[in-house]
Parts: C-alpha cells; structure tokens; sequence
C-alpha cells in the first residue's frame, strides 16, 4: 500500500540519527543520535512547561518559542514545533484543572468537572485521563490525517459562510447544556458572551463599535483577556473569601493516576469525543472551538446522571480533551492539503516554515513528501511524547497544589498579568483583566456562571461574520439558512438547532411552574 | 434554601434582582453606545444589527430575571467584602499602568506583595521574599531565557 | 533597559562624546516594532531582514510585536518612541502609506513623525479569480466585472486591508461598486477563493503563488511594469489593458524622528548589506518579494515612496471609505 510505504518513509525522517559532537573540541564523543526524536521530545517538554503557567495560553506559548527553532534546518525545525504545539495545547489543559485557569477557549470546558476533580484530590486522575484521551485521540487523528487527508478537504470546502452560520447556531444552543444551574441565567450569559463579541472596530465596514472611542479598544477584546478577568482573578477573589478552601485541595491527593473503575467510565467518552473532534477539527473557522464543549453537551446529555458534571465528573473532562486533541490533530487538514491556516495558531506555523524557505501550498505532498509525511510521523511521535512526559509530570503538578495557596495566588496573578501584556505588549489589556475581574466576581456573586459567557463571546465573533457573509452572497436573503437546495448542510443544521433548543428550554418550562411558590 | 430565606421580604431571590438589573444596565450601556450605528444596511446586516439583537436580548432576560427575583425564593446577597478586592484588582491595575515606564522590577515586586496582602494572616517578611525570588523568575524566564520584550527597569 | 541606556545615553552627552558614542553604537540590543501579530507577512519579512541586520550591528534585534488597529497602534507606539536608535519599526504600505485615508484619528503622520530608514521589500499585487471564473484574460475579465457588477462577489481581507484597498483602486479604476465580502484575514478568503465560493480578489503575491503553481485559482495580472519572477507566466497589467493599475505592498523600516542621523545611516547600511546578502535577498524573493537595490533602499528613496503612496491613497480612501 502506497500510504503505508509513505509513512513508513515519514518515520525514517522522524527516527533517522545524525552525527552529534557531544564534547565539542574533544572529537572523540561523536554519537550517532536520533536528532529529531529529541528536538521533538524538548520541544514537547518545554511547550509542557510554559504552557503550563497561568495566563500564557497555546498561542501565546507557541509565539514565544518560535525564535528557539529559528536555527534549526526545516525539517526538525517542524518537528520541533509540533512537539511545541501539542505541549503548550496539554499545558494548557493542566493548568485549567489545576487552577481553574482556561488559556483558550476549548479548555474552558476542560476546567469545567477538570477543577472540581483536582479540588476533590482527583487532579492526578483528571490529568492522567487527559493525557490518556488526548493520546489516543492524536493517534486517531493522525491515522485519518494519512488515510483521508485529501478527501476530508473537500468536505471542509463544501462548507460555506450559511453552513458555519448554522453550526454556530447549534454550537450555541449546547452552550446552554454547559450551565450546571438556572437554564436562564446561563441564556443571560450567553447573550452578555455575544454582546461583548461584537466590541471593536466592525469586520465589515470598519465602524466603531462600543469602543469609547478609544483605541487599544478598537480591536475588540482578546479572548485571554476576558478569560483570566472572568475566570482567573473572580477565581482567586472567591477562594480568598471562602476560608475552607484557600487551600486548593480540600481533601487527601488519592492517587496519582485513573482508577480501574474511572478508565471503564471515561472510555466511551474518550472514544466519542475523537470521534466528534476528528469531524468537527476539519472544519476552518471554529470547528476546533465547537469540539470540546460539543462532545461535554454530548457527555451530559447521555450520563445517567447528568448533576454530576460541574461536580468531578471524569466522563466530563475525558469527552472534551479527546475532543481538543483530536480537532487540534485534523486541524493540521487544509494546512497539510492547501497550505491554508485554519486558526490564529496554524497562521503561526505557516509564518515559521516561510522563515524557514517552505512555503506551504497545495503542492507540498507531491515536491516535498519527506516534509508532508515526516510532519505526520511526528504527530504522532509528539502525541506519545506528551504522555511519556506527562505522565510522571503528574505527580510534580499535584504537588505544586499544596503550595500554601497564600503564595500560589499572587505567583498567578503575576504570570496572568505578564501572559495578557505579551499577547499584544499592551499595558491596556492588563488593566481591561482587572476590569473584567471585578465583573466575573460580581457575576459569580450574583450567581452567574462564566463558562456559558466565554463560549459565546468566542463563538459570537465568528457567527455574527459568517451570517453577514452569507447575507452578502445571498443579497440579503435570510431564508438561505434554511434552504434545502443551496446550503442543504446549513438547512439539516438549523433544523437540529431548532430541535435541540426545544428539548433544552421545555423541561426548564415545566420545572420552573414548579419551582415557583414552592420551598 | 437556608432557613434564613424564610422571613419574607418583598425582594425573595435578591441575587437574581441584582444580577438581573445589572444586565439590563450593561444592555442600555450598549444600547446608547451604539445609537449612532446603523441598524440595516445593503444586504439587511449592517454594523449595528447585531450588537442591537444581542442587547436587547440580554435587557429582556435581564428584565425575565429581576421580576422573576421578586416571586422565587433564593439565596440572599452575600456581603462584599473589600480587602481582597481591592488588594487583587489593585496589584493587577499597579501592573498594567506601571509595567512600560517603571520596568518588570518596580512594578512585579509590589503587585506581588500588594496581592499577598489579599489573604488574612499577610507575613510581610516571607511576602517580601517571595516577591522578590517571584518576580526575578519571570524575569530570568520571560525576558532574558524567552527574550520577550517586557521592560526590566525603569524608563525616565 | 531602555533607563539605563538613556542614562549612559546622558552620560556620554555629558562627556561631550556624542560623536564616539555614535561610533560605538549600538551598544545595546535593538528593538524593532512589527506592528502586526508574529507569522504575518510584515512579522516574516522583519524577522528574515532583521536576522542579518543583527549580525552587521553586533547586537541582537528584538522583535516586538505591537498589534492592533490595521497596525497603527504599534507605529503610534514607534512614533513616540525615544528617538535614541534603539527602537526601530517595520512600517508598510497600510501603516505607512494608506493609514492617514482610513482612520481620521490616527496619532501620527508617516512623513513627519519619522525619520525613513530604508525600504525592506516591495511585495508585488495580483488580480486573482476561483479557477472556472469565465474570463479568460484581464480584457475580458473588465469587461465581465462592469457587465456583472450585481452578480460577482469580490472579497477581501476587512477594512484597511492591502486586498482591501488595492480592490478600491481596481474598482476605481474600472468605475464599478459590486458587492465586497470581507474575510477575517486572507487565510479564510483563500479558502473560499479555492473552493470557488467567490469569484476574485485583489492580493500580494506572497500569498497566492502556492495556488496558483498549483493551478487551484488562475491570475489576469501582476500591477507591476514588469511581470515577477516566481510567477512569469501571469501577465503584467500593462500587458493586460490596465497600464494604470501599478501597485505593491512594500515594508520598510523607520526610526522615530530624531533620531541622530548617522545612527539612522548606521541602520540604513546593515539594511543594504542583508538586502545584498544572498541568503537573505533568496528568502525574500521566495516569498515573491522584489529586493530592491543599493538605490532603492536609500533613506532619500523611502521618503520619496512614503510621500507618493500618500498622494495616491490619502484622497482616494477618504473618498471611498464611510468614515
């Protein structure tokens, strides 16, 4: 089979050794050494560890240890980044269920039951399932990358600006599932979520929206932003005054790893949140986004016991991080076939191989397949390389949770506010965090949740663009949406959204006559 | 709820009524923000479509949930206490506003001691020490190890 | 360390050394603002030009990414900068050319809040269509545009963006208003050019000439006077019928005006050497960048650009873009 000889051309590139000076000037301590195995194992590890800190999200980690591959020849120096990339997207994931600190918009989720399992002394557990999940999901994802690639690009294209509308729509309304209490309050969330989508300069005619007039405000609010203010800072605000639970771990660390019983529990949902991922990845544009917290609607909705998630439940953080790492896998699809980057991530990596002369196009399979093919080997290898570090990294993470937690929140504090100046280094956006701060604890005082709210604010952007996208294409017909003939994808989606919605609201109808007047 | 909830008072879900009259203020905020913008253009979208639709969704649902606050019994406002607040939020404002002019140093150490001063039982000398050692991490990692662009020292 | 070098800075003043100060400089590593985010055009092209510049200096050259407001805000911020040599910027054609037209309240002015430094690159701009649009050469494409202007959806990269006002120019030029889509970046419009969703774009080539090696969407012309190298089968507009049609997204660096002038001639000769240094001019012109000569990236070249494209585009955006 020809995929098979090529990927096991793939793996020479990924495994083949160098000659390495390893005492340079002696001359005598030349070692033929898997040059590229290691450089994906470091770039792993260190993705891991600036990952890992509050406030320095996935993009952010990849942006600052792009300069350290500069030097390197093209082929490692992808390697490299790929064991980057998957190291700061699990770094990430770690630091949203340690401290309850989302880098990007699919770990909101993560943080979701990830938090409450490590506040339970189950954060050994819910790490070791993510890595678990995340790799198996990886290999997945990089099997269809090699079997499908091609074909998987054209699905994607079919889509169009109607199309992601209604995937949107549908993404929102599971957003609603995401909320563990009032179903109405989470809808007011979701709505604030948009609301503040649409803050600066309009995408279409370049108008001032809700800016004051002000310019850092001109480029609407960077997600990082409103994630440690909302998240992070009303986070630390809420332990503070709660005095059981300054210390982050309330009870005893149990075990380091998942359980027997917690492997036969997350299993299915490992194995439907690749699935989910695998499909929803391909997609440019928001696939990725709606992956995680579509395969935690998904979880919710066909646990037996749904009022476990928001509590601890490990179904609810294996789902979604398969999910992640399984869309951040068939993410690489049009990157790989069309040289196109689907998100601000990829965009990153396109600008890194241009550094390094390849530039990344249609034609990057047939003229250079060492590249194409050794970039897939090390997917993979870079998936096994996180669970290889990960796994006894585990037992560092939970010790770090019982840092007297007087001394972890001002170490938080410090590395969000440095995370949220790197981004753009704009003082401004540390500032906008503190504002933000101070609404998420008012909010969560008031017994609002901000999941619901970050969901929609990532996912208003890209609705509110591809539904005036498609009004343009259509000249302003808003029955396109549901049009069987032209957008038929469009069509089933919004009838799905329609039917999802009256499900979700009903049973809230009929609780709420009882609710009322009672206790 | 708590049996605290019991004595009846006109206000039964106080959260909700606040809460709720605080979404409706943010959706008029965006309502007289955006006055000037055009509701419909060319293709029926324009730039003030779809913060109108969004705002005043969040004012309906911000209206559905302070009545609803008056006829559901919930739980009672808890106080606002100010000292973490104002230590928190305060260290991260000293940072935003002082990080381009006074540099990593001048600013980083005093918003982590100011921060520290968030928790009851602040021990100024293990703060102090930890400020220090803290700060000088970031700046070994992020400046000079990442070579990000963040001012060390002060820029008169 | 930008204090303590403004110190040594005052102390050298002091001394009445400025001029073997000036000799020695730089003495500290160098900034350089890329007011967009990294792995853009404008980030890649800095880092490839800056990487050499570094080695002629003796001293590194950071590169601070400054996002925002189609790049205004970080030339805002080079602007104001301390005008010691120490903080340089990647200007382009938007920043430094067509901003003034497209945000009233801009904060600065390209050609006296500067001191030109010298130009980096010109990048070369193509009209491009989905492969099966029916006009065959750029003739024809004008004619169908003007006979179709209610049906064709032409598309860019949002407001203020080179796609963006390079299309205005087009459109100008050719007396048509047809409906524009805007994409969040050229990445997602590509996408859609490809997969045929839209019929044709206007953008730099650095972009295009992977798809269209590839044949996965075809070009009418390069507004340029003479076709590109990378791409010598698309034919130039003049050889096209639109000899007016001459336009090019181009980078170049600038100081803050101020700045001591042979700090600033300092500058402009490790530009010229990394412009000269084969590896360097063969990176840039694998992106399809024209590298412009000694001439070309002189400091008196580069004002000269900077006041042209503002007489182009100033009148014509405020003229066509809603304020």
């Amino acid at each position: 089979m020809e995929i098979f000889n090529n990927l096991i051309n793939g793996f020479a590139v990924v495994f083949q050794t160098v000659p390495v000076d390893l005492w340079p000037g002696a001359g005598s301590l030349v070692m033929k050494m898997p040059m590229n195995i290691i450089l994906c194992l470091i770039g792993a590890l260190i993705g891991t560890l600036i990952g890992v800190l509050p406030g320095i999200g996935p993009i952010a980690t990849i942006a600052m240890l792009l300069p350290i591959t500069y030097k390197l020849d093209p082929t490692g120096a992808l390697i490299m980044l790929a064991g980057i990339y998957y190291g700061a997207q699990y770094g990430g994931s770690t630091t949203a269920i340690l401290v309850n600190l989302p880098g990007e918009a699919s770990s909101v989720v993560t943080a979701l039951d990830g938090h409450q399992m490590a506040k339970k002394g189950r954060a050994g557990a819910a790490l070791g399932i993510a890595a678990i999940g995340s790799f198996v999901a990886g290999t997945f994802g990089t099997i269809l990358i090699a079997l499908l690639a091609v074909p998987l690009t054209k699905v994607a294209q079919a889509f169009g600006a109607a199309d992601y509308f209604s995937l949107m729509v549908l993404g929102l309304v599971c957003t609603i599932v995401l909320a563990s209490g009032s179903v109405l309050k989470a809808i007011a969330m979701i709505f604030l979520g948009l609301l503040l989508s649409t803050i600066g300069t309009d995408s279409f005619d370049g108008m001032q929206r809700m800016t004051f007039g002000y310019a850092p405000l001109s480029d609407g609010l960077e997600f990082v932003t409103l994630a440690m203010g909302v998240f992070g800072f009303a986070e630390i605000l809420r332990n503070l005054e709660r005095e059981e639970s300054r210390d982050l771990v309330e009870q005893k660390v149990t075990n380091l790893m998942p359980t027997k019983e917690d492997f036969k529990e997350a299993a299915p949902a490992v194995a439907r949140g690749t699935l989910l991922g695998s499909i929803l990845g391909i997609l440019p544009g928001g696939g990725a986004v709606l992956a995680a917290f579509g395969a935690y609607a998904l979880e919710k909705k066909l646990a037996k016991n749904p009022n476990e998630f928001g509590k601890g439940a490990i179904r609810g953080v294996a789902g979604p991080e398969s999910a992640n790492n399984a869309a951040a896998q068939t993410s690489f699809i049009p990157l790989l076939t069309l040289g196109i980057p689907p998100n601000a991530v990829m965009a990153i990596m396109v600008g890194a191989m241009i550094i390094k002369g390849i530039v990344p196009g249609p034609q990057i399979m047939e003229k250079q397949p060492d590249l194409f093919w050794g970039l897939i080997a090390s997917m993979w290898v870079g998936n096994l390389m996180l669970v290889i570090i990960n796994l006894p990294l585990i037992g560092l993470w939970v010790r770090l949770l019982r840092v007297p937690y007087r001394m972890l929140f001002p170490a938080i504090l410090i590395f969000c506010a440095i995370g949220v100046y790197s981004i753009n280094n704009q003082p401004f956006d540390v500032v906008l965090t503190a504002f933000f701060g101070l609404v998420g604890y008012f909010l969560l005082k008031m017994g609002f949740e901000p999941a619901p709210m970050l969901v929609a604010f990532v996912l208003g952007k890209i609705m509110e663009e591809k539904l005036r996208q498609a009004m343009l294409f259509s000249r302003g017909n808003p029955w396109v949406f549901f049009d069987f003939t032209k957008n038929p994808i469009s069509a089933v989606l919004m009838i799905v959204s329609i039917i999802m919605l009256i499900l979700a609201v009903l049973p809230v109808l009929r609780k709420k006559r009882d609710e009322v007047f009672v206790e | 709820m708590g049996s605290t909830q019991q004595k009846r008072t006109t206000a039964r879900a106080p959260q909700d009524i606040v809460g709720g009259l605080f979404l409706v203020f943010v959706a008029l905020l965006a309502l007289y923000l955006i006055r000037d913008l055009p509701a419909a253009g060319r293709v029926g979208f324009a730039s003030g479509t779809a913060p109108r639709l969004f705002a005043y969704g969040l004012l309906g649902l911000g209206l559905v949930i302070t009545v609803q606050g008056f006829f559901k019994n919930g739980p009672a406002l808890e106080t606002f206490p100010l000292r973490a607040p104002v230590a928190i939020l305060g260290a991260v404002l000293l940072f935003g506003l002082g990080i381009r002019n006074l540099g990593l140093f001048l600013t980083g150490i005093p918003m982590v001691l100011m921060a520290s001063a968030a928790a009851p039982g602040f021990r100024p000398l293990e703060a102090s020490i930890f400020a220090v050692a803290i700060t000088g991490f970031c700046a070994l990692l992020f400046s000079y190890t990442l070579g990000q662009p963040i001012p060390l020292w002060p820029n008169f | 360390m930008t204090g303590l070098r403004k110190w040594a800075l005052a102390g050298a003043l002091a001394l009445g050394s400025a001029g073997a100060f000036a000799q020695s400089y730089p003495t500290k590593q160098i900034t350089m603002i890329v007011p967009f985010a990294a792995g853009g055009p404008t980030d890649v092209i800095a880092r490839i030009v800056s990487d050499h510049m570094s080695k002629t200096l003796g001293q590194p050259i950071i590169i601070e990414n400054v996002g925002g407001a189609g790049g205004t805000t970080g030339s805002t911020r080079a602007a104001k900068a301390a005008p010691d040599g120490y903080t340089i910027m990647m200007g382009h054609m938007g920043t430094h050319g067509a901003a003034p037209g497209l945000y009233p309240n801009i904060a600065y002015n390209p050609q006296t809040d500067f001191e030109p430094v010298g130009l980096a690159a010109g990048t070369p701009i193509l009209i491009v269509a989905r492969k099966d649009f029916p006009a065959k050469d750029l003739k024809e494409f004008m004619a169908y545009v003007k006979a179709n202007e209610a049906k064709v959806n032409n598309a860019d990269a949002g407001p203020g963006s080179v796609s963006n006002i390079t299309c205005i120019l087009l459109h100008d030029m050719l007396k048509v208003n047809p409906v524009t889509i805007p994409y969040q970046g050229t990445g997602p419009l590509l996408n859609d050019l490809v997969s045929g969703k839209i019929d044709y774009a206007c953008d730099q080539i650095v972009n295009l000439t992977p798809q269209l090696k590839a044949g996965t969407i075809k070009a009418y012309a390069v507004a340029m006077p003479a076709r590109a190298k990378a791409l010598p089968d698309v034919p130039t507009s003049t050889e096209g019928g639109l000899p007016d049609y001459q336009v090019s997204a181009w980078n170049a660096i600038f100081a803050p005006k101020g700045t001591p002038k042979d700090m600033v001639a300092k500058l402009n000769d490790a530009l010229v050497k990394a412009l000269a240094d084969p590896a360097t001019k063969g990176k840039l012109e694998d992106l399809g960048g024209i590298v412009p000569d000694a001439q070309g990236a002189s400091s008196a070249a580069l004002a000269e650009l900077v006041k042209r494209e503002n007489a182009r585009w100033i009148p014509l955006l405020k003229s066509k873009v809603k304020q």
